[in-house]
């Protein structure tokens, strides 16, 4: 097994031109290379050629892989090295490819740069080995260096780069493949081109326009993209050719599927997609040969309508590519018409589905692991064949599309804009579509997830929707309902102006649910655990609003995350060990809290004494094995009932002056909550009296006590001595670069009469 | 004289009942806290984790949210 992995063998744009310098005793030559991945190299392979006058007596070419230094230029001695004898080299100028294996690979990391180093110590100034060169010296990831005193010292001579490539081989891998993030803004899509590096798609800048609807689904190496009337593609998988004339007389088009092969290079390509039947086209494929296609070379092949033969008119190009999103060559009549303007994709059975716009109730099924082809054609692909609505005996709902989802491997989910219908089966099987709610639609085409064991959740009329596994499915069940019970109102949505995101956190176990305004990033957010079934209300600076969100299942465990897409075009994550939250330029504090408001007397006719409190903040002893909390403040409220006594610690706007309050109002000022007693307009007093700490007219203060409980463990109690038939605790942290966690809570308390 | 333990809501928030018959742990006002501390993984109440840039670059020029995200796998 060898897999290719960093190279610069192109040699059509120059006919590697250059012979190199002559290598030879202490005249050496270096290429150096940026790897493009993380992988183990056990081969390294350079054209070569020799002077005719070398003999068997001149000994070794030896190819070494170095390290490189601030300059990258190569340094100290060789991490690997293998050998091969000179004189068994070809003397044709041409040169060929020579393979050095080596015994032990060598542990390449990605974005390191590497040297590649040969020398002949046997030869001399006539019987030098030449090493084939590229005068026009496109290669990025690094530079040819010379030098004439056995790599001592090093000389860039130009803008020359010399042929190399390097190869994972005999070593057990199992990994042929890559995960790669791709991001979509307003008008430009981003990819991983190295691990934890995006980079622009320069050919997608400017297509898209995100202020419409926009989804994608990968699907066979490629994102399919609908964003109405864009119908794009993003090809990372396929090689592309080119020529002015795809079909001269007498000849076909190739088909998907067709296996053809360069005339001069001898590089085969299995053929992908053409985007037209006629004249000037493009080929896409992927090219199952080491030889690359050239330029001006017969490219041939066969099919059953005949023979192909075309002659490319520039060489390959590799991927990524972007481009239209067609059926197979255009040609309508053979495999049918797209919708012009599509919103919603999903990727079901093989089949990619997409929705038409102008057909809100319709839907489209692509033949099976045929992108290309929408014609409902049963009688050439059998149950394989395209479906559009009308085709067969499953057809519309009457509901508006509003989000597809293939939710297992047998059922495909159409969530409308107030019903919910389910497809069982294969359209072409026996597919039976089947409504699974009347009461009940999906708010959008993110406003949804499933978590590990294949449950579905989503946003829907009433709250939060739980459509739980089972060997079929089952109707939804409002999981937000007894907690949330006023949560569409609260939210106040509007799909002009909020996005709902709902993402599956793995390693937290949870869903995030999110509703984010368009214009600002405003935002409120709930945490759903699985592990408590609980929500947890939380809140992101508005930078950080999500607009996406998404588990990134990368080839590398280390960078497999939840991540979300924020309002300012960053991708966030969370993080465990980030105790503020990144802005677009800074950071901001968490305002964290929670509160327990429980009863001090028996009954309600009583009160009752809270003598003192304390609690067990996480950590252990300072320092010791457990991670230690930061400090978090307390807050203690008293009241006769318990709705008055939550009441009083809900206050969450700042007092302000020429402000109406009137009674009931609640303020903070100085981190204090304070309840409006007496109607007034602030201010209108005059100094000193009208803030609310000095103006005790018009304001009470709401805490009866407050503090800090700071380092770890059991704190010391709180003496407070407070009275009333409820008590209610607040905890706090709202500085910035803290975090906390809390064990448990005391109290002592004792009967103290009947209620005043 | 009565030394009692109070429940910590790790159940969460929960609005849809009088507070007198609040949910046996869940609590009426919370944000930004998790029932899953950032410290130890422990089960117990505590911050949630912060927001970290995963990526150094921001995409779309700095005025343009990020609408889509997913990833593409390909043959090496």
């Amino acid at each position: 097994m060898a897999a290719l992995k960093d190279y610069y063998n192109d040699d059509t744009t120059g006919g590697w031109d250059g012979g190199g310098l002559s290598i030879y005793s202490t005249t050496w030559e270096a290429q150096t290379f940026t790897a493009s991945t993380t992988y183990s190299c056990g081969r390294v392979r350079v054209k070569l050629y020799k002077d005719s006058d070398v003999t068997s007596g001149h000994g070794n070419c030896t190819v070494g892989i170095y390290a490189t230094d601030v300059s990258n230029k190569p340094t100290g001695s060789a991490l690997v090295s293998a050998s091969l004898l000179a004189y068994d080299f070809t003397a044709t100028t041409s040169g060929t490819w020579y393979s050095f294996d080596f015994s032990t690979p060598l542990s390449i990391v990605s974005g390191t740069i590497y040297a590649i180093v040969v020398s002949f110590p046997g030869g001399n100034v006539n019987t030098p080995v030449k090493w084939k060169t590229e005068g026009d010296g496109t290669y990025a990831g690094g530079e040819r260096f010379t030098s004439s005193n056995s790599g001592g010292s090093w000389t860039d001579p130009g803008s020359w780069d010399n042929s190399f490539e390097t190869y994972l081989i005999g070593v057990v891998d199992e990994k042929f493949y890559s995960s790669n993030l791709v991001a979509i803004s307003k008008d430009e899509v981003w990819y991983e081109s190295t691990a934890e590096t995006m980079s622009e798609f320069s050919d997608a800048n400017g297509v898209l326009d995100a202020d419409n609807p926009l989804m994608a689904v990968e699907a066979y190496q490629k994102l399919f993209i609908v964003n109405k009337t864009n119908l794009k593609i993003a090809d990372f998988g396929n090689t592309k050719l080119t020529t002015t004339d795809i079909k001269p007389t007498d000849k076909v088009i190739p088909l998907k599927g067709d296996r053809i092969t360069g005339g001069t290079s001898t590089a085969e390509m299995i053929v992908d997609y053409i985007d037209a039947s006629d004249g000037s086209c493009n080929v896409y494929g992927f090219r199952t040969t080491t030889a690359t296609f050239q330029n001006d070379e017969t490219v041939t092949g066969t099919n059953d309508n005949g023979d192909i033969s075309f002659t490319t008119s520039a060489a390959e190009i590799a991927p990524p590519h972007w481009y239209d999103w067609t059926v197979y060559s255009g040609d309508a009549t053979t495999y049918g018409t797209m919708p012009t303007s599509s919103s919603l994709i999903a990727l079901y059975r093989g089949r990619i589905v997409i929705n038409d716009d102008h057909r809100p109730q319709a839907w489209y099924m692509f033949k099976v692991d045929d992108p290309w082809k929408v014609k409902y054609d049963y009688d050439n692909d059998g149950d394989l064949s395209a479906v559009v609505y009308a085709n067969n005996l499953v057809g519309q709902f009457g509901d508006i599309n509003t989000a597809f989802i293939a939710y297992k491997d047998d059922l495909f989910i159409f969530g409308g804009e107030h019903s919910i219908w389910i497809l069982v089966g294969d359209p072409l099987g026996s597919g039976q579509l089947a409504q699974v709610s009347g009461k009940t639609g999906i708010w959008g085409s993110r406003a949804w997830c499933m978590d590990e064991q294949g449950n579905l959740y989503f946003f829907g009329e009433n709250g939060i929707y739980k459509m739980p596994v089972s060997s079929s499915y089952s109707p939804p069940e409002n999981i937000s309902e007894m907690a949330l019970p006023n949560l569409i109102s609260d939210l106040a949505l509007d799909k002009e102006n909020h996005r709902v995101v709902l993402g599956y956190d793995p390693v937290r176990k949870g869903i995030s649910i999110c509703k984010t305004s368009l214009t600002d990033g405003d935002n409120t957010n709930y945490f759903f655990s699985l592990i408590t079934n609980g929500f947890y209300p939380e809140e992101y600076p508005d930078s950080c609003g999500v607009f996406s969100a998404y588990h990134y299942p990368a080839t590398n465990s280390a960078y497999r995350k939840f991540l979300i897409g924020c309002n300012d075009g960053y991708i966030r994550e969370f993080d465990n060990s980030t105790t503020n939250d990144a802005t677009t330029s800074s950071t901001a504090a968490i305002d964290s809290y929670f509160a327990v408001v429980k009863p001090l007397a028996d009954n309600e006719d009583m009160e009752g004494k809270l003598i003192w409190m304390n609690g067990i903040t996480a950590g252990g002893g300072t320092g010791g094995d457990f991670s230690d909390t930061d400090g978090v403040s307390y807050s203690l409220y008293s009241g006769d009932d318990a709705e008055t006594t939550l009441e009083k610690m809900k206050a969450e706007t700042d007092w302000t002056t020429a402000t109406v309050y009137v009674v009931g109002d609640l303020v903070i000022y100085n981190s204090v909550e304070y309840i409006c007693i007496t109607a007034h307009t602030s201010n209108a007093d005059g100094p000193p009296n009208e803030e609310p700490d000095t103006n005790t007219t018009d304001w009470l203060a709401t805490q009866f006590a407050t503090g800090t409980w700071t380092g770890t463990g059991k704190q010391t109690k709180n003496r407070v001595r407070m009275r009333g038939g409820w008590y209610g605790l607040k905890l706090k942290n709202d500085t910035a670069s803290e975090t906390w966690a809390i064990n448990s809570i005391y109290i002592n308390k004792e009967k103290a009469g009947k209620l005043r | 004289m009565a030394i009692q333990e109070i429940k910590l809501p790790l159940g969460g928030y929960s609005e849809g009942l009088d507070p007198k018959m609040q949910q046996q742990g869940t609590c009426g006002y919370m944000k930004n806290v998790r029932p899953r501390d950032v410290l130890e993984g422990k089960l117990r109440l505590g911050q949630r984790p912060g927001l970290k840039k995963a990526y150094s670059q921001q995409i779309g020029g700095g005025s343009n949210p990020i609408v889509w995200l997913g990833s593409i796998t390909t043959i090496d």
